[in-house]
C-alpha cells in the first residue's frame, strides 16, 4: 500500500512558500495523494499550489488563535493532531524557522521519528537522507515506524508540477495547543521584503570586511537585481554590523540556492556548513590565498567594495538585453 | 533552584570526519562540548550567581562524553550525570526518554535549560522530546530569560526576525540561542578542579520506562563530493564582472 503522506504548506504574508513545490513532490512520489495541511483563510493559495503540483486533499484549520495564544504552538498541535486523526504516515514540510520549529515540536508530541533537515526523501521506501556534522558526512537513514515527520531542505527535491484535482475538507478533530505557553508580545523587525534566507533561489552574502551595517547596502542593491536575499558571516554578526537572523553557517541558517556569492569571506569550514550544497558558488575576496578559493567555482580576486557595484552593473545591462556599454 | 542542563559532545567543528566503514565514522576526532549548550551551561551559572541552587548538567552517550561535562564543570556547573550510550546514532526517541527519566531521578530541578541544536546531529529536537516525555512546556531558541516565582519568560527569535515574547511556568524545558549571553572561558586552574567534581554514570536500562538503547537505521554514509577548481575571472573589473554574469547565464544556468 502505498503511503499516505500530510505536507506543512508554510506560508508567508499570505502566499504558500515557493520551495514547497520540492516538498510536494517528494511526497507525491511515494504514489498515494498527498494530504496538504492548511490554514482556512490560506485555502485559496494553497489550493492553487496544490492543485498546480499533482493535487490532493486540502485539509483546512480554522485560523481563531485565542489572545495569547502562540502560533507555532497552535500550527504544531493542529499538525499532530491532523496525523493521528486522518491516520497519516508521514508529516513533511520545509526546514524553514517555521519548519525547525513546529516539525520538530509534531514529532514529540506523536513521539515519531524525525529528521529535521533532509536532502532526499523517498516516503514508499522509508529512506531519508541528511546532513551531518555540518554537511561534512551526508546519511542515509531508513525510517521503519509511522508516523515518522521529515523537514525537507529548501531546493533540494526538483519540482514536479502537474495539474491535479484539490479536495478540500475542514479538519473536525479538537486542536489543543500547550494553554501554559502564553504569548505576551511580539516584538515586529524591519523585514527586508526579498525572499526568505532559507529558501532563496539566490543569496549574497558579505563578510567581516563589510566593516559597517551601511555598507550591507551595496549588497541589498546586487540582491535587488537577483531577486536575492542577504546574507552574513557570523564574522560580521559578531560584530554588530548584521542580526543574527542573517548568519549562514553552522550556528546560522542552512541555505541551498543555485547561486551563492560570498563577499569578503574567507571560507570557514563553518561558514560553507550553512551554504556548502549550494549549486553554483562565486567568491569576491582579495585576497588570491583565501580558504574560498579552494571551494568555489568562480570568483574574482578583487576589493568587493569595486567588485560588487561592477557586478551590479553587469547584471543590469545584461537584464536590459545587452552586453556593457 | 536546582538547574539541570542537558549537555551534549560533538566533534569540533573544524575537524575532518572519516569514515570508517560504511556505516560508522572515525569516532577518533577531537570532541568539543557542542557550542549551544555552552550557551546553556552559562545562563545556568548566571542564575545560580544571582539566586544560588544547584548546576548539574545531564549527558547521554559513551564513556569519553565524560570530557563535555568536564568542560561544563569546569565553566562552574557543581556536578554531572552521564547515563551511558555508545551507539554511534542513537534514536532521539531513545535519547529523549532516557534524559527524561535522567531528570526525573534527580528529582526536583526547577529548569531544565538546553541548547537550540547539535552541531552534528542538528535536530532540534531533544528539548522537546525531553519536556513531552516529562510533561512540562518547552520553547527551544531563547534569546532572552527572565525568572520570577514559578514563571519563566523568553524571548525568541521568529520568522523573518520577529521577537517573540512568551511566559511559562516553571519548571520548564528552555532551549539556548546564540545571543541570550556570552559563554565565559574557563581558567587553567578551573580545568584541574573540573576533574575532581563529581561525575555519576547511569546505566540507563536502570531508569524507570526508558529499556535499552536504540539505534538509528543508517545504511550509508558518504563524503560529499569536492568542488572543482575556481574559474578565477582575471582583468579590468568591468569587463571581468560581465563575463561573470555571461558564465552564471550561459555555462552554469542559474541566472
Ligand atoms: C563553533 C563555531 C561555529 C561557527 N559558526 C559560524 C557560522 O555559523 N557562520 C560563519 O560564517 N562562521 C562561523 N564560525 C566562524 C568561522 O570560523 C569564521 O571565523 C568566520 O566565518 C569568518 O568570517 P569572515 O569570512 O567574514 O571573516 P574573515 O575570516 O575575517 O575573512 C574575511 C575575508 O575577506 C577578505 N577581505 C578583506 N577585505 C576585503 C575587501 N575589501 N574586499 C574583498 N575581500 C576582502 C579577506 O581576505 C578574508 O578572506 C564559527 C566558528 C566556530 C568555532
Amino acid at each position: 500500500m502505498s503511503p499516505s503522506v500530510g505536507v506543512f504548506l508554510e506560508t508567508s504574508g499570505g502566499k504558500p512558500r515557493p520551495a514547497l513545490a520540492g516538498a510536494l513532490a517528494a511526497a507525491r512520489a511515494g504514489g498515494a495523494p498527498v494530504t496538504g495541511l492548511a490554514y482556512e483563510s490560506e485555502a485559496e493559495p494553497c489550493a492553487a499550489l496544490l492543485g498546480a503540483h499533482g493535487g490532493g486533499r486540502l485539509l483546512l484549520l480554522p485560523d481563531e488563535t485565542p489572545a495569547g495564544e502562540w502560533g507555532a504552538g497552535r500550527i504544531a498541535a493542529f499538525l499532530a493532531a491532523a496525523v493521528k486523526a486522518e491516520g497519516l504516515d508521514w508529516l513533511t514540510g520545509l526546514a524553514t524557522p517555521l519548519g525547525r520549529e513546529v516539525l520538530p515540536r509534531a514529532a514529540a508530541l506523536l513521539d515519531a521519528p524525525l529528521v529535521t533537515d533532509a536532502c532526499a526523501f523517498d516516503p514508499g521506501a522509508g529512506t531519508v537522507r541528511q546532513a551531518l556534522y555540518g554537511g561534512r558526512v551526508l546519511a542515509d537513514l531508513a525510517i521503519s515506524a509511522r508516523p515518522a515527520v521529515v523537514g525537507i531542505r529548501p531546493n533540494s527535491i526538483p519540482p514536479a508540477p502537474a495539474a491535479g484535482p484539490v479536495d478540500r475538507a475542514a479538519f473536525g478533530s479538537a486542536v489543543v495547543p500547550d494553554a501554559r505557553i502564553r504569548l505576551l508580545r511580539v516584538d515586529r523587525q524591519d523585514r527586508s521584503g526579498g525572499p526568505e534566507l532559507t529558501e532563496a533561489r539566490v543569496v549574497i552574502s558579505g563578510g567581516r570586511p563589510m566593516a559597517t551595517a551601511e555598507n550591507f547596502g551595496i549588497l541589498s542593491e546586487c540582491a535587488a537585481v537577483l531577486g536575492a536575499a542577504v546574507g552574513a558571516s557570523r564574522a560580521a554578526v559578531d560584530a554588530g554590523i548584521a542580526p543574527h537572523e542573517m548568519q549562514v553557517g553552522l550556528t546560522g541558517k542552512t541555505v541551498n540556492p543555485d547561486l551563492y556569492i560570498a563577499c569578503g569571506i574567507s571560507g570557514s569550514v563553518q561558514h560553507f556548513a550553512g551554504m556548502k550544497t549550494s549549486k553554483v558558488i562565486v567568491a569576491i575576496n582579495n585576497d588570491s590565498h583565501a580558504p574560498i578559493w579552494a571551494k568555489c567555482d568562480y570568483g574574482i580576486v578583487a576589493d568587493l567594495f569595486a567588485a560588487v557595484p561592477a557586478l551590479t552593473a553587469a547584471l543590469k545591462s545584461a537584464a536590459a538585453g545587452g552586453g556593457r556599454t | 533552584m536546582k538547574i539541570l542542563v542537558l549537555v551534549k559532545q560533538v566533534p569540533d567543528s573544524a575537524a575532518a570526519i572519516k569514515l570508517a566503514g560504511p556505516a560508522s565514522i572515525d569516532r577518533s576526532v577531537k570532541p568539543v562540548l557542542n557550542p549551544y549548550d555552552e550557551i546553556a551551561v552559562e545562563e545556568a551559572l548566571r542564575i545560580r550567581e544571582r539566586s544560588g541552587g544547584e548546576v548539574v548538567l545531564v549527558t547521554l552517550g559513551p564513556p569519553a562524553a565524560d570530557g563535555a561535562l568536564r568542560a561544563g564543570l569546569a565553566m562552574g556547573a557543581d556536578r554531572g550525570v552521564l547515563v551511558t550510550c555508545d551507539l554511534a546514532f542513537p534514536d532521539p526517541r531513545f535519547v529523549g526518554r532516557a534524559l527524561a527519566a535522567a531528570i526525573a531521578d534527580e528529582g526536583s530541578a526547577g529548569l531544565v535549560l538546553a541548547g537550540l541544536r547539535s552541531i552534528d546531529a542538528d535536530g532540534s529536537q531533544i528539548p522537546y522530546r525531553v519536556a513531552a516525555t516529562l510533561g512540562w512546556p518547552a520553547v527551544n531558541g531563547i534569546t532572552k530569560l527572565e525568572l520570577s516565582p514559578g514563571v519563566a519568560t523568553v524571548t525568541r527569535e521568529a520568522d523573518g526576525g520577529d521577537l517573540e515574547i512568551l511566559s511559562l511556568p516553571l519548571p520548564c524545558v528552555l532551549g539556548a540561542n546564540r545571543g541570550l549571553n556570552q559563554p565565559r572561558y574557563p581558567k587553567l586552574p578551573d580545568l584541574m578542579g573540573a576533574k575532581k567534581k563529581p561525575v555519576r554514570v547511569v546505566d540507563p536500562a536502570s531508569l524507570a520506562g526508558v529499556g535499552q538503547p536504540v539505534a538509528l537505521a543508517v545504511k550509508g554514509l558518504e563524503l560529499p563530493p569536492p568542488r572543482r577548481a575556481a574559474r578565477v575571472l582575471e582583468g579590468e573589473l568591468g569587463a571581468a564582472a560581465v563575463e561573470l554574469v555571461r558564465l552564471l547565464r550561459e555555462e552554469a544556468k542559474v541566472l
